[in-house]
């Protein structure tokens, strides 16, 4: 005999939709801000339609290890931008690295600390070598000149700063949630069964 | 209780839309998954070509090129005893009409290929589905997986109905189209056993399941696990699917009374009739400069032949790096070839020239490109096989081409863009 009545059935099919619905809306497929994010393990600016791969290293403190947006020290540092897409290839490509005043500042000159000036990249690789001395929140400026526009990508940076991870938080809630709608499904459902 | 079909097909339709919502299309193939050892010291390919890259439903296409086994076949991965000649494409868009391997037929796998050697393949692919899509021969390496070369975007224009697939079977019956032939009696089996499959299963759903069986073996009433009606039922649907098969099977006999069975018989091949190059290849170091995306070779070549060559290409999974001043070069390479696959800069040579017979010559070959990243190529700075391997193309003054694979242990570097720097800069050394 079938021992689970409808009733159960429906509460059963309700919360298998509840927790789907949590699993897709509170697992966001990235943490990154700005114009960078997290694809495929790849750490992708996007410039306009087209893609770059950013990386970040810091040789003398950590050897070849790789970073997506943040630099975690002060000190000699490499950023790398590999072009995607290979349009890219023929257009002129500005990069700078400016200071984020987190104001709107016209003057764009006076708040950049690197600048790379326009250059087609043949070999569709850029690399960026500044030593920063002091820690602080910077942006990376990437304009692309496509025929008469101008393509500007913005991605914020910070350097010597340790920015914690919060993305367990969501675990945590998921788990409490789940534990929540387990014991309030599995009571109602008790409670039907003696009544019955 | 009643059960709410309407609100059960609703909740259906919800749970399918979290699934879509959270979905992506994937037009690769998974090859940037594979290691680097994988895709640069196993099957080379080269001279790839399309014959064409659009077709209408119902045209061909044919795809040839060769590959060699590279010689520094690597320990992780399994020899290639057994292989098959493939094509890797985005699901049935194309149907293979032939396919070859040194001109025999490629219906079937390969064995004792031997590594160190040059084999030519070519496939006839016809277009199916309409769509721009990608199109890589494969070759498929037993316990290892298949190796994909170059891809192509080919364009198939038309409608799908227009597909026809007509075949002549050996004793003459023409097929009008393998598409649609006998699929009738497909959906009929798959049907008839599906439904017996699903009867049996819920037969036993709907006897009493598991708690009360556990309970009644507890208490030593095994009889009671199986009751006359289940036996009955049982052998009922025993004898209805042994009497469905044979005759159906009989049925069928009668109806198709000359059949080839499936084949498995390996085919063989020798290797290409290629000419002892009479070059020697030492390769001193090999760094790869991670900010510069640069690999760095110190080669020191010997010409043991009769004829000055020069260095012309460099090729390892699948990308090109031609020395764009040599003009012997720059004819390999065929109008039109995907640009995803060639690199921009090309191949930079410091002491580039004709090296005469009997010369011992050293270089220097930078072979520079964002696509060793964004291929996810510098996976050897962390594998445990962390050596990189490449074809070298020779060409002497007439324009012939002399192939060697090299291979060689890789460092990663951090160096400025002129080679100087910190001496941070330069890890590994």
């Amino acid at each position: 005999m079938i021992i689970v009545t409808t009733n159960k059935l429906h509460l059963y099919l309700k919360f298998f939709l509840l927790y789907s619905f949590l699993l897709v809306i509170l697992i966001p497929k990235s943490f990154a801000h700005g114009g960078l994010s997290l694809d495929e393990d790849y750490c992708v600016l996007t410039v306009g339609k087209y893609e770059m791969h950013f990386s970040g290293y810091q040789p003398e403190n950590n050897g070849p290890k790789e970073f997506c947006e943040d630099i975690p020290e002060t000190g000699n540092t490499i950023v790398v931008l590999d072009f995607m897409d290979d349009e890219l290839r023929s257009l002129p490509v500005e990069v700078r690295i400016i200071l984020d005043t987190e104001e709107n500042n016209e003057d764009l000159e006076s708040i950049t600390v690197y600048k790379k000036d326009y250059k087609i990249y043949k070999n569709g690789t850029i690399s960026l070598r500044k030593n920063f001395e002091n820690k602080g929140k910077f942006i990376g400026y990437v304009t692309v000149k496509d025929e008469n526009n101008f393509i500007i990508s913005e991605f914020p940076f910070s350097v010597g700063i340790e920015r914690k991870s919060s993305s367990y938080i969501y675990f945590i809630i998921l788990a409490l949630i789940t534990g929540a709608s387990l014991f309030y499904f599995g009571n109602k459902i008790r409670n039907k069964s003696l009544n019955a | 209780m009643k059960i709410n079909y309407t609100k059960l097909l609703k909740i259906f339709l919800i749970s399918i839309f979290y699934f879509v919502i959270d979905m992506v299309v994937a037009y690769a193939h998974g090859e940037k998954a594979m290691e680097p050892y994988f895709r640069t010291r196993t099957v080379m390919f080269y001279d790839v070509t399309w014959s064409t890259d659009n077709v209408k439903v119902g045209e061909n296409v044919t795809i040839e090129g060769k590959f060699r086994l590279h010689s520094d076949w690597p320990q992780a991965v399994d020899d290639p005893d057994v292989i098959y000649v493939n094509q890797s494409i985005p699901g049935p868009v194309f149907a293979k009409i032939e396919s070859y391997l040194n001109g025999v037929p490629a219906r079937q796998s390969f064995r004792d290929m031997e590594v160190g050697k040059d084999y030519h393949y070519k496939m006839v692919l016809q277009g199916r589905v309409p769509g721009n899509h990608h199109v890589h021969p494969g070759i498929a390496i037993k316990g290892s997986g298949t190796i994909i070369g170059p891809g192509q975007f080919i364009k198939v224009s038309g409608s799908q109905k227009d597909f026809k697939f007509p075949v002549t079977t050996m004793d003459g019956v023409l097929i009008e189209d393998l598409e649609t032939y006998a699929l009738a009696d497909v959906f009929k089996w798959h049907s008839t056993l599906a439904i017996l499959g699903i009867f049996w299963l819920l037969w036993w759903v709907w006897r009493p399941l598991l708690i009360p069986r556990y309970q009644a073996l507890k208490q030593g009433r095994e009889d009671l696990l199986i009751t006359r009606l289940d036996l009955t039922v049982g052998i009922l649907l025993g004898v209805f699917v042994f009497v469905a098969i044979v005759y159906n099977y009989n049925v069928q006999a009668n109806k198709y009374p000359i059949t080839v069975p499936l084949q498995t018989s390996r085919m063989y091949t020798d290797p290409l009739p290629v000419a002892d190059p009479q070059i020697k290849i030492n390769v001193s170091r090999a760094e790869y400069d991670i900010p510069g995306r640069t690999m760095r070779m110190w080669v020191e070549v010997k010409n043991n032949g009769d004829n000055k060559v020069r260095l012309g290409e460099l090729t390892t999974a699948n990308l090109r790096f031609i020395n764009k001043s040599f003009g012997h070069a720059m004819n390999n390479v065929t109008a039109n070839y995907p640009s995803e696959h060639m690199a921009d800069g090309g191949l930079e040579i410091d002491k580039d020239k004709y090296i005469n017979p009997g010369e011992s010559h050293k270089m220097f070959i930078t072979a520079q490109d964002a696509r060793w990243e964004t291929e996810r190529l510098t996976a050897f700075l962390t594998d445990v096989d962390a050596r990189v391997g490449a074809l070298l193309f020779f060409y002497d003054e007439e324009g012939n081409r002399k192939i060697l694979d090299v291979a060689s242990s890789i460092l990663p570097v951090f160096t400025d863009d002129d080679g100087t720097g910190p001496s941070y800069q330069r890890i590994g050394r």
